[in-house]
């Protein structure tokens, strides 16, 4: 005689349960663990070789008020306990809520409830511990069956319905059922459907006829052998309430549709020897029934939801995915990785600075850094699009606001904030703040070493300068952004290279290569100086229309774009005039267009220039003169030229041509801006 | 070609009445913001799909949302889901897979991008509604793993 084995369930989760479990932790039950009621369902028109599903999604906290209208699910009251913390999770006395859970249902079973109502036939507990900074979620399951009887007998072995019932019993059995909706049930001489109570009672009253009763069971299982869980509660209820019963006939009952056809000769036909179990005291016998976890041990499970559910992860897919559907849909070349990758550290957090930023994180650049030494005024916030009215009350640094802006706007973003003031040509240093501009300059220079790309965006000439000289040694990209009331202008500087300095200046085709561009200074004959004495007030707070401060600082963070697009980067050649040429030149094109040296707006005329200019030999800044010096001596090199008057054009040679023009030998002076 | 709003419930109706007939899985779901479709399945390597047909006002087309997820709640990213349709055709300009919440139930799901749905549909303008609705269902399904019977095709 061979016993009858059982697959225990598996659950599963509906992502909508997680959702819905969280909100109701978050506004109902918050610290409350007491136990709640759910329900789950299983089914019985699984696939083959499925496991047998148990399931709870968003609609399982509350029976009464399920919307759905699948047929086929069959309900399944429980336990839900919600725990606060971990260590309650971990150390909580699965013995005891397993006992507490196996009582209703044995009570339920031995008043007979279970008879009237087939749905409390079964079911469960479920313990919970949701760590919502995590979204990680700790579950366990348990399905409480009985260890009585010891073994279910099985008078023969287990067969398919189709291997016991012809072609017509089987229809005369299915069209039987058609209209049952419960859990179980009985049928009688293979036609008419009854209640177990009823079967149970007419049984009773004649054993005899047990042959013409077949208890039929809704069975989540799709083992060919081996049925699932609510069978076995089944059985135990029957073996509790009949006497003298010799054989039971169940039919576990499985049924699917396939694009309109039914099939059910998968359900078991199951021929039972069954057994008292009835003591004297109704005790309820031991139970058994948490779900074993992944790896077959009694132990939880987990699953975390943080890229789903996390609003910071949702709001980086958000973002990504914006990208990329550009990108497949309108530009598939573009590299957006090395974009996003791209540090980039913004000298001014004023006007240009802040839609600069703005920009470049539309561009899904991760990484920006301020750097800016003055306050947030009440002018400001109007046209720097970081700062709010508040801040200005509060009188904060530029800088660290406009970081903390960024984080605001989007978490996922790296943004940091100096306030520092960069050292410059013309401002005197003096022996009190020497160590301190030492310190300033070492700063720049590590802040500048970190980034790949340094927008210039501050509001003077000379505060330039020695930025430029840095990048230019660290062979950085340099954006460099200048507006005036009504006109911009954003020059990429040449990024030198290693290889050997060519003397001459002659220009290849009509293509200037990156390393040969020139920088801001390069078309300067005399060095910057220090701009602040003498002005006006609206020079010195440069007044521009508030609209070039977004053309220029947008123009510059599409020209960077493109830039990071070409292969040679920073080293990309420019088109001598690209706007005057009708085709480009295959070096000096991205897959955005071209990528040009300088750009010129002018506002009053709604137009653009793109000239070109090369390095200049004695250029106060990126010339080699320049940078070797700066290479070799540093920082003495530098107080030379913060304190010393002519120093740069000296060093140059710039002063001996000033000196060597002579102003009779020139006839023509030419008023005209354009190069 | 767009489908109004009445239109498009008559249709959902329809086809969760076609459904029931044929025992398939469609449910109709009515909720105060709006009624949708479900269809539910699990598939051989235990991967749950969950597809839903919901109203898109703005284009006044119907949308395909679907998710799929593992057995224990947890959604397979977009990279994921691009690798398990990687073998059917997916240069085809109608099925751009993106991200939104869903407009009833406020969780992310995968949708199939309506703007190309009405250029669809001006294929079949002089079809019946129905007709129209099972076209378009048919196509947008079909690339993401709904499966239709022929029967619905059937009247």
């Amino acid at each position: 005689m061979t016993t009858l084995r059982f697959v225990p369930y598996s659950s599963a989760f509906d992502t909508g349960f997680w959702h819905e479990l969280t909100r109701r932790k978050l506004d109902i039950y918050r610290l409350d663990s007491s136990d709640q009621s759910i329900f789950g369902y299983y089914s019985n028109d699984a696939n083959d070789n499925m496991p047998a599903l148990f399931n709870v999604d968003h609609q399982c906290f509350d029976e009464n008020n399920r919307i759905s209208n699948q047929q086929q699910q069959y309900f399944v009251n429980g336990t839900l306990k919600l725990v606060n913390t971990i260590e309650e999770f971990k150390a909580f006395d699965i013995d005891n809520a397993m006992k507490s859970e196996s009582s209703i249902l044995w009570n339920d079973f031995i008043q007979g409830n279970a008879l009237e109502n087939p749905q409390k036939l079964n079911r469960f507990y479920l313990l919970i511990f949701a760590d919502l900074k995590k979204y990680i979620y700790h579950y366990w399951f348990a399905f409480p069956t009985f260890l009585m009887p010891t073994s279910f007998n099985l008078l023969q072995p287990v067969q398919s319905i189709s291997e016991r019932f012809s072609i017509d019993e089987i229809t005369v059995i299915t069209k039987a059922l058609e209209s049952n909706q419960s859990q179980a049930c009985c049928l009688h001489h293979q036609k008419s459907v009854i209640s177990l109570k009823k079967a149970v009672q007419q049984l009773n009253e004649q054993p005899q006829s047990a042959a013409d009763y077949i208890f039929i069971v809704n069975d989540p299982s799709t083992d060919p052998a081996h049925p699932g869980w609510p069978v076995r509660n089944l059985l135990t209820l029957l073996y509790y309430h009949l006497h003298a019963v010799d054989q039971l006939n169940v039919i576990c009952w499985r049924e699917r549709f396939r694009d309109g056809q039914r099939h059910v000769n998968h359900s078991l036909y199951l021929q039972l020897k069954p057994e008292s179990i009835r003591s004297n005291d109704d005790s309820i016998p031991p139970s058994t029934g948490w779900e074993k976890n992944e790896r077959q041990r009694l132990g939880s499970r987990q699953v975390n939801l943080s890229t789903s559910m996390n609003p910071i992860h949702l709001a980086e897919t958000a973002v990504g995915l914006n990208l990329k559907l550009m990108k497949w849909r309108l530009a598939p070349e573009i590299d957006l990785e090395s974009l996003e990758k791209t540090r980039c550290l913004l000298l001014g957090a004023g006007t240009l600075g802040c839609n600069v930023a703005r920009c470049l994180m539309g561009w899904g650049v991760k990484h920006i850094t301020f750097v800016d030494n003055s306050r947030i005024s009440y002018s400001n916030p109007v046209r720097q699009t970081l700062f709010t009215f508040q801040d200005s009350c509060e009188n904060k640094p530029k800088a660290q606001a406009a970081a903390d802006a960024l984080q605001k706007i989007y978490p996922g973003i790296k943004s940091m904030g100096y306030d520092l003031t960069i050292p410059m040509p013309g401002h005197s240093v003096t022996d009190s703040t020497k160590e301190k501009v030492k310190e300033d300059v070492n700063v720049l220079h590590d802040l500048i070493r970190q980034h790949d790309v340094i927008f210039l965006l501050t509001d003077s000439r000379e505060s330039r300068w020695l930025p430029t000289v840095i990048a230019s040694v660290e062979q950085k990209i340099v954006l460099c952004c200048a507006v005036g009331f009504d006109s911009y202008v954003i020059i990429r500087h040449g990024v030198p290279n290693d290889e050997l300095n060519s003397s001459s200046s002659t220009t290849y085709k009509n293509l200037l290569p990156g390393n040969k561009l020139g920088c801001y200074f390069c078309n300067d004959v005399v060095a910057p100086g220090d701009s602040s004495i003498d002005r006006t007030l609206d020079q010195q707070c440069t007044v521009t229309r508030p609209g070039i401060s977004m053309m220029a600082s947008a123009l510059s963070v599409e020209l960077l774009v493109s830039i990071i697009q070409h292969p040679l980067r920073g080293q990309c050649s420019a088109m001598i005039r690209a706007d005057l040429e009708e085709t480009s030149a295959p070096e000096a094109i991205s897959c955005l267009g071209i990528v040009p040296h300088t750009i010129r707006g002018f506002l009053g005329r709604y137009s653009t220039v793109l000239p070109t200019g090369e390095a200049f030999s004695q250029c106060v800044a990126c010339s080699p003169i320049v940078r070797r010096a700066f290479k070799e001596d540093g920082f003495s090199f530098l107080l030379k030229v913060f304190n010393e008057l002519n120093y740069l054009e000296d060093l140059t040679g710039l002063l001996a041509m000033q000196l060597a023009t002579d102003l009779n030998e020139i006839i023509e002076l030419s008023d005209d801006e354009e190069i | 070609m767009t489908f109004t709003l009445d239109e498009f419930n008559q249709c959902i109706n329809d086809l969760y009445d076609q459904s029931k007939q044929i025992h398939d899985r469609w449910q109709l779901i009515k909720t105060p913001k709006g009624t949708y479709l479900i269809y539910s399945f699990i598939d051989d390597n235990c991967l749950k799909y969950d597809f839903h047909i919901v109203f898109s006002e703005s284009y006044s087309v119907p949308v395909l949302y679907f998710n799929i997820s593992h057995l224990d709640g947890s959604l397979l990213s977009l990279d994921d889901v691009w690798k398990l349709f990687a073998h059917k055709n997916n240069s085809n300009m109608y099925e751009t897979i993106t991200q939104q919440e869903h407009p009833i139930l406020h969780r992310p799901f995968f949708i199939l991008h309506p703007c190309h749905t009405e250029k669809l549909l001006k294929q079949v303008s002089d079809q019946s509604m129905n007709k129209k609705f099972l076209f378009w269902l048919s196509i947008y399904g079909q690339s993401v793993g709904l499966p239709l019977s022929v029967n619905y095709a059937i009247d």
